[in-house]
């Protein structure tokens, strides 16, 4: 019998397979991937825009950066908890992710509902990050309420004319494309249903991106604006006025990818270490058992969520997202957001001063506006509140 | 790793939920307290006869040989019907004497657990003492006629049922763990007076045994807990629909039913770490700190799911006729039964600087 055919059921152990595959993305990032490109990310460096293209590049080429997308185009059709491995041994590595905007978000929709020259002209550059995409969905007055957008896509001719404003728009600053939900019948009798989706060039005339510094003093996100954009109406994606079902099908991909555990595993693993390198008495504060207890919290937390991620694969598919996918992005953000606050705790005095000093580590004094930083992981990608609303309604078939 | 259920799996399913139905009289349908029911010979009958108690025990040593997945999926349907058997104490008394006992006793008892005719169970707590694994106010004493014990151990679920106590007791300062057969408590008190005992292990041997036995019992609270949760839910959710205040449905009220998303949320990594803690019973050597955290997730969950289902009912929820509040009353022992969330946190925090991480694929 062979040995796949054995393990039929509820079972524990890796099948030789999977345990072979395991050991394959090991290897590869370990030992193939270029080492200065995971070291800077291990480090907690942020990795130049340059870097960040050339990791997904040198990931594409191996075959790793798009595995859940179609065969056709560069998908491996691996089971969910092959994907959970290729994901935990890529963190563990500490080598970047794929730009999740290319690779969760605009890659599935093009390949699921794009034309085939839509395919060809977009989803391999795509995949290697040589196209960096950013995404148009929310607006001033279009937040956790995103089909009541107002942007506006008005055909003329050949082409679209777009007015309007995006908001939120990650890294809008580095991006050479975006994809934006835009209004493309004012008309229509339910707001979801007058949506389409439309594919633009960052570089259009009428095009303007403004920063916005959050709380941390960084700058991630941006305004974007629309002057009488002209977009070619070829790169409309699907039907126009059905982009409100295919936002849905992106959606629920990206609730999966914020439950990034192999992201939350290594913060809590250097976070033990960092409390290993507080002295506390004679020993560390690792020792504290007040301490100790809100680190075996968040272990037990944290194996509940990736043991529900390998079980339920979350992921959109036929076209329609999986409601499982809110459990994944309500928990696993809240988990995020439970690791940064033991951080600052961690940090103790070291917290207070975000200054760079010579005798602080940079964990410490990076603690809150980190911390600070990620009050986002509830508020972005449908906020928890509209998670429960989704597993209310989908899932409970609790109705008003 | 894979938690799909087997067909088979799905027919014990149903073979133990309707032999809960057809034996199984819950406390409400008498509108009873929900204190804990005292043993329903009937009904564990019912499970002896399709094969339940068994489940868990080679076949070398008179059980099943079907292992803790399946002891899990009988587990839940007994959380789910509102009734109580001595499942996982039999499953913690059950270990002891497989992991300690001699050929003769260990056959004679998990046979005789699995055929219906002896009741084995754990007696640990003691009045006014914290629970511990390693302490024991009981004392035991050999002599030429063997070993005896004195002192109390109360409660002890099940006792006057019970044939067989697995006692915890202090002898030369160490704990020890011993059989005693039992027949005379009429209460969950039981009083030993020089009472004839039979030695299963001393010092770290017992005790490692014991912890290993109340993890693997706590896989079985585990699943129990995952069935109470399923059915507290979904009576929740009915209610919302069904009950109407202010004119209109209680689903349509925001308040509500982002709280029902939570509880739904929390019961499903709860499900997640049972199954998960199923599979690892399974295997030897036994990750008992990985079966502490699925305690510890289900604690949380069973906790929040309880409180909600009970408030989301109102006032029906608090009387003894209507099934939910029951369920909350065996979530809320459940979490209580052999430590508690603090002990199993502080547990782990003493081995928290043992590993960088958890790993779950093996």
């Amino acid at each position: 019998m062979p040995e796949e055919a054995r393990l039929t059921g509820m079972h524990l152990r890796l099948s030789p397979q999977d345990a072979a595959f395991q050991q394959r993305m090991r290897a590869y990032f370990t030992t193939e991937f270029p080492r200065e490109l995971r070291h800077a990310a291990a480090a907690g460096q942020q990795l130049t825009p340059e870097d960040i293209r050339r990791s997904q590049s040198v990931l594409n080429d191996a075959g790793l950066a798009v595995p859940a997308w179609p065969t056709s185009w560069g998908g491996q059709d691996w089971s969910p908890l092959r994907m959970h491995i290729w994901n935990s041994e890529m963190r563990a590595a500490g080598v970047l992710p794929p730009l999740p905007f290319n690779t969760s978000m605009v890659g599935p929709v093009i390949a699921a509902f794009g034309s085939e020259e839509l395919k060809a002209r977009f989803l391999p550059q795509t995949a290697s990050l040589e196209i960096w995409w950013c995404q148009g969905f929310s607006e001033p007055d279009a937040g956790s309420d995103l089909a009541s957008l107002r942007t506006t896509a008005v055909r003329d001719g050949d082409h679209y004319v777009v007015n309007g404003q995006k908001i939120w728009t990650t890294l809008a600053q580095h991006a050479d494309w975006m994809f934006a939900l835009v209004r493309t019948d004012p008309a229509a009798p339910r707001k979801q249903a007058g949506i389409s989706f439309l594919l633009l060039d960052m570089r259009s005339e009428g095009v303007t991106t403004r920063p916005i510094r959050t709380l941390d003093g960084d700058v991630e996100v941006n305004e974007v604006f629309f002057d009488d954009v002209r977009v070619p109406a070829d790169q409309l994606v699907g039907e126009e006025n059905k982009g409100w079902d295919y936002a849905k099908f992106l959606l629920g991909n990206e609730r999966v990818g914020v439950a990034d555990t192999g992201l939350i595993k290594l913060w809590l693993t250097d976070l033990k270490d960092h409390a290993r390198q507080v002295r506390r008495g004679d020993g560390t504060l690792l020792d504290d058992p007040a301490v100790a207890v809100r680190f075996a919290e968040l272990e037990a937390e944290l194996m509940a969520i990736e043991l529900t991620a390998v079980r339920v694969s979350g992921s959109s598919s036929d076209g329609r997202p999986d409601p499982a996918s809110s459990i994944l992005k309500l928990c696993g953000s809240q988990l995020q957001q439970d690791v940064l606050e033991l951080a600052i705790d961690v940090a103790g005095p070291m917290a207070l001063s975000w200054e760079h000093l010579e005798a602080v580590p940079g964990w410490a004094s990076s603690s809150v506006p980190t911390y600070l930083n990620y009050r986002k992981a509830t508020i972005y990608g449908g906020s928890s509140e509209v998670q429960r609303s989704i597993v209310a309604t989908s899932i409970l078939g609790l109705k008003g | 790793m894979d938690f799909t259920p087997t067909d088979e799996q799905h027919a014990l399913a149903q073979a133990v939920s309707g032999a809960l139905r057809r034996h199984g009289s819950p406390a409400s349908t008498r509108g009873e307290a929900a204190a804990p029911p005292a043993h329903d010979a009937a009904l564990w009958r019912a499970l002896v006869d399709i094969g339940v108690p068994g489940l868990a025990w080679p076949e070398d040593d008179g059980g099943v040989g079907a292992g803790f997945t399946d002891l899990a999926v009988a587990a839940t349907e007994v959380g789910r019907s509102g009734l109580q058997v001595p499942l996982a104490e039999t499953v913690v008394a059950g270990s002891l004497v497989r992991a300690l006992a001699p050929d003769d006793l260990r056959r004679e008892v998990l046979g005789g657990l699995t055929d219906g005719s002896l009741l084995p169970v754990p007696a640990l707590a003691e009045p006014l003492r914290a629970w511990s694994t390693t302490t024991s106010d009981v004392t035991a004493t050999s002599s030429d006629q063997g070993w005896t014990v004195n002192g109390t151990k109360a409660p002890v679920r099940y006792a006057p049922a019970a044939t067989h106590l697995v006692v915890t007791a202090t002898t030369d300062d160490q704990l020890a763990l011993f059989v005693v057969a039992q027949s005379s408590a009429t209460t969950e008190e039981v009083d030993l007076d020089d009472a004839p005992a039979t030695l299963l292990a001393q010092g770290e041997t017992a005790e490692v045994a014991l912890r290993e036995a109340l993890a693997i019992g706590g896989v079985v609270l585990c699943a129990e807990a995952v069935g109470a949760m399923d059915e507290a839910l979904r009576l929740t959710t009915d209610y919302l629909r069904t009950r109407t205040q202010f004119g209109r449905p209680l689903a349509s009220f925001q308040a509500l039913t982002h709280r029902a998303a939570d509880m739904y949320a929390r019961l499903e990594l709860a499900r997640s770490a049972t199954l998960f803690a199923a599979m690892v019973a399974d295997e030897q050597p036994l990750d008992s700190d990985a079966l502490l955290r699925a305690r510890v997730v289900v604690d949380s969950a069973a906790r929040l799911v309880g409180q909600e289902a009970v408030q989301m009912h109102g006032g029906i929820g608090v009387t003894a006729e209507h099934p939910v509040g029951h369920l909350t009353a065996r979530l809320t022992s459940i979490s209580r039964t052999w430590g508690d969330r603090r002990s199993r946190l502080s547990d782990l925090g003493t081995r928290i600087a043992d590993h960088p991480n958890v790993p779950i694929l093996r």
